[in-house]
């Protein structure tokens, strides 16, 4: 190929005056300004012209700072460094350009079946709240009595206990005793406080409960952790999410005639908001028919419960049943496929922080005058090593 | 002399980010300007007033420094109002006669509008960016979507100082790859010495029986690894008894560290000695051994050269543009994680006996060099104002609509709108009403020229000797007069 350089500093036909002592060789190709095959410009951006491509006649002038020249070497390799003058002009796209991108590396293909399965965990959060609701549409018409509402709660309680029990393979509180003192305290507690909550909103109008409580709802649904039900992850998180739900059962709950009613609504909306994920993620882990049977179930459940109070909203419930199980699986899918996620180099390295590298050193507490010992022998071993 | 005159810019450098401000695109435009002066190009800095930092400066060399009264909001970005200076710009251009805008940094506010402005001025654009972005949060969405808009319409030239930092602004703007330089940053290393001083300890030969210093100095948040550091400095210390660290820099992170040492009883091992300001940083390099960067992105690390240049071994994290920057001899790469941090600073201890540095001080010196960084960015002004792209309005609007619809029509607002404006104002205040500002590079280099031989080539640039001269480290004067250096 052709030669590099002659001699040190100045190529034929530079125009730059300056030279710098310091450093021998510059980057030639720059000044190459207007000779031969310019780059190929884009439309939008004027390619800037600098120099040629390498192989070219006018050619290359020189290498890195201080190395001579391989002259029959072959044509010269960019690399992609930056610390060493190289032949090529600055705006140079090697073929591996953009050679470590990767589209798409953790993002998974979404089918939709198998979304249509992960979101009966919404429509089973949706019948727990439209059942909540109902409920307490039928307690204030009259329709029902405190007492049948509190059997249900316990038959709830029950099969819940009995579901995480079998399913959990083992006793919640570790014996049945514990788990019925458990039991007696949440009913207990909830029955003392009925008193303070049945006068808590005495002053807020209808109105605001319940707009205040479908807000509630809606914020309940929204920040709810699907993921749990759904048995993908371990621990119960989304305490926002249940404290909306909670705060609207005490909003609407506050406005029952009598302090008995209270403490039902208030129970209920514990044993659904609070217990039953417990019971239903057991469910789903087990098996998935039970887990789709128990959405069906509860699904209809919130429907029936709903259609003696209001049949439009019974119908507005199902048609909402049937979008989020149906046509909302449908819509991701179909969305995912513009999914493009880019990573490379660029990217901001996420470090996996393991909370300690090294155990420490930190001496039992009460022993103070060990721990005052070790400490200083250590500092004076540091210091005595250090010299 | 002539010929330089002919190819001579007029460039104005426009950023949220200069001096009294400290970092790495500071230092970057100051040094580069300076650069340019000495090459015989006429650069003026446009830059938001600093508290009470406001008005027209000169800095070394006739470098004039225009502190706007703009509102900086958040991390000194200034306040976004699309049209509010643009009279302002305009009058800047025409008093130092411009031809050519160079804005610097995406997040800079000043710098996008000033290129918006610059091409309804009918003045060249380029811009140089100086970071990397992601791809994903909903922040740098909105950036990539502005980037792309301003790059692909106003801007005829794009500057980036590493390669993957060019892989990551092209991705992010959308723009032909071979329409982007790099130039990457240079670092004045006549600054950045070894200790040769009588006084200085030796160096050590025997990893380990003397004593190793370990070298951190960088700003003390989550971006710069402190969390990693933090895991490797009581590891380190444990399995090396002769190794203390010196931990320089500020931040938030600060009080992590000072709870590791603490729980781990490090304090005479590992001192957190605070701000260490910038031209005291060589003299806190040279104390140590070996200069550890743990960053978790960097496109260009600065900090990497200059140690390597004061004759310290360098381990860095692989990230960003960092195994671009030295060769693989000089730094020692490691993964950015906790263990292979620890891995690769054992393995920098251990090279630390074999280790030169004045033969490492004098390689360095010889890849970076802000000369070579102004002379390939004057070959990259050359190559703008020698583009013939339609620069009209209605081209630019549809180059506008080409980069998104929504983005598009909105732009294409402002670049109207903005276009309106600066018609009325040529109608209000017409370019001759201006007094143009005299050109004080031009009277330094006529005074040189007079008094050193014109005849021998190469005179009149005087070679390279340090044309930068010492950083300023205060731009106010005693009474916050103006200061002339």
């Amino acid at each position: 190929m052709s030669r590099v350089r002659g001699s040190l500093g100045r190529p034929a036909g530079a125009q730059e005056a300056a030279l710098d002592s310091g450093t021998a060789l510059q980057d030639c190709s720059i000044r190459l300004t207007g000779s031969a095959n310019t780059t190929a410009p884009s439309e939008n951006l004027p390619a800037v012209n600098l120099g040629v491509r390498p192989g070219g006649p006018a050619a290359v002038a020189a290498t890195g700072g201080g190395v001579p020249a391989e002259a029959s070497a072959g044509p010269p390799r960019w690399e992609k460094v930056l610390w060493k003058r190289q032949p090529f002009p600055d705006n140079y796209v090697d073929h591996t350009f953009l050679e470590h991108l990767v589209v798409n590396d953790a993002v998974p293909r979404r089918r939709y079946w198998p979304v249509v399965l992960a979101s009966t965990a919404v429509t089973q959060q949706m019948s727990c709240v439209a059942a909540a609701a109902a409920v307490t549409l039928h307690l204030q018409a009259g329709r029902t009595g405190p007492w049948e509402l509190l059997a249900a709660c316990g038959v709830l309680l029950l099969l819940g206990y009995a579901t995480c029990a079998v399913l959990g393979g083992q006793l919640l509180g570790g014996s049945v005793a514990r788990g019925v003192r458990q039991c007696m305290l949440l009913v207990g507690g909830v029955y003392g406080l009925a008193p303070l909550l049945h006068s808590l909103t005495a002053t807020v109008s209808s109105d605001s409960v319940v707009a205040l409580a479908a807000g509630l709802a809606a914020a309940h649904l929204a920040l709810c952790d699907y993921s749990f039900v759904n048995s993908v992850t371990d621990k119960m998180t989304g305490a926002l999410s249940l404290a909306a739900a909670v705060l609207a059962a005490v909003l609407v709950a506050g406005r029952m005639r009598t302090e008995l009613e209270t403490f039902a609504v208030v129970l209920l909306a514990l044993v659904l908001f609070l217990l039953s994920p417990y019971a239903r993620r057991h469910v789903r882990r087990a098996s998935v028919p039970a887990h789709l049977l128990l959405t069906a179930a509860s699904a209809a459940a919130a429907t029936a419960l709903l259609f003696p109070a209001s049949p439009a909203a019974a119908g507005a419930f199902a048609g909402c049943v049937v979008v989020v199980t149906l046509v909302c699986p449908a819509a991701l899918v179909r969305g995912h496929v513009f999914k493009a996620k880019i990573s490379g180099p660029w990217d901001e390295a996420a470090p996996h922080i393991p909370r300690q590298l090294m155990p420490r050193k930190r001496p039992a507490p009460g022993a103070a005058e060990a721990a005052a010992a070790v400490v200083a022998a250590a500092v004076g071993g540091a210091t005595g090593v250090g010299k | 002399m002539a010929a330089a005159e002919a190819r001579q810019h007029r460039v104005v450098m426009v950023s949220d980010f200069f001096y009294p401000n400290f970092g790495g695109v500071e230092n970057h435009i100051y040094q580069l300007s300076q650069c340019l002066i000495h090459q015989g190009h006429k650069v003026v800095v446009v830059t938001h007033a600093y508290g009470d930092c406001l008005g027209v400066r000169h800095l070394t060399n006739g470098l004039k420094v225009y502190y706007l009264p703009r509102l900086p909001f958040y991390q000194q970005s200034s306040f976004p109002s699309l049209l509010g200076w643009a009279r302002l710009l305009r009058a800047i251009c025409l008093r130092e006669r411009a031809t050519m805008l160079h804005g610097h940094q995406a997040f800079s506010t000043l710098a996008l509008e000033a290129c918006i402005h610059a091409s309804s001025l009918g003045l060249k654009v380029v811009f140089t960016d100086h970071s990397l972005f992601g791809f994903a949060d909903a922040g740098s969405i909105l950036l990539n979507k502005v980037l792309k808009a301003v790059l692909g319409a106003d801007v005829h030239g794009v500057i980036c100082v590493s390669h993957t930092s060019r892989e990551n602004t092209v991705l992010r703007a959308c723009l032909p790859p071979a329409a982007v330089a790099v130039i990457p940053n240079a670092v004045d290393t006549s600054q950045f010495t070894p200790d040769m001083s009588p006084g200085a300890v030796a160096w050590p030969r025997d990893a380990e029986a003397e004593e190793v210093v370990l070298v951190v100095l960088c700003r003390l948040v989550y971006r710069k690894g402190i969390d990693l550091l933090s895991l490797v400095l009581p590891a380190v210390c444990e399995r090396h008894p002769n190794v203390r660290v010196l931990v320089g820099g500020d931040g938030p992170k600060r009080q992590l560290l000072e709870k590791v040492i603490a729980d781990h009883g490090l304090q005479s091992r590992v001192s957190l000695e605070g701000a260490v300001p910038h031209e005291r940083a060589r003299d806190f390099m040279v104390r140590g051994h070996v200069f550890v960067n743990a960053s978790l992105t960097e496109a260009f690390c600065m900090a990497l050269v200059e140690a390597a240049a004061a004759g310290l071994v360098v381990v860095s994290t692989a990230v960003g543009g960092v195994p671009e920057v030295l060769p693989p001899d000089m730094i020692v790469l490691t993964e950015p994680s906790a263990e292979g941090l620890l891995e690769g600073i054992e393995c920098a201890i251990q090279r630390v006996p074999h280790q030169r540095p004045l033969e490492q001080h004098l390689r360095v010196r010889h890849m970076y060099d802000w000369n070579d960084v102004a002379r390939r960015t004057s070959a990259v002004y050359d190559s703008v104002a020698a583009s013939c792209r339609d620069d009209s309005l209605p081209a630019r609007l549809a180059r506008y609509l080409a980069a998104g619809r929504w983005v598009g029509a909105l732009f294409s607002v402002v670049a109207v709108l903005s276009v309106l404006q600066l018609r009325l104002a040529e109608w209000w205040r017409p370019a001759s009403a201006f007094d143009v500002a005299p050109d004080w590079c031009e009277l330094h280099l006529h005074a040189a020229a007079a008094s050193a031989d014109v005849d021998t080539p190469g005179a009149g640039a005087r070679g390279t000797r340090r044309a930068a001269g010492t950083m300023p480290t205060n731009v106010h004067g005693q009474n916050g007069a103006m200061m002339r250096r």
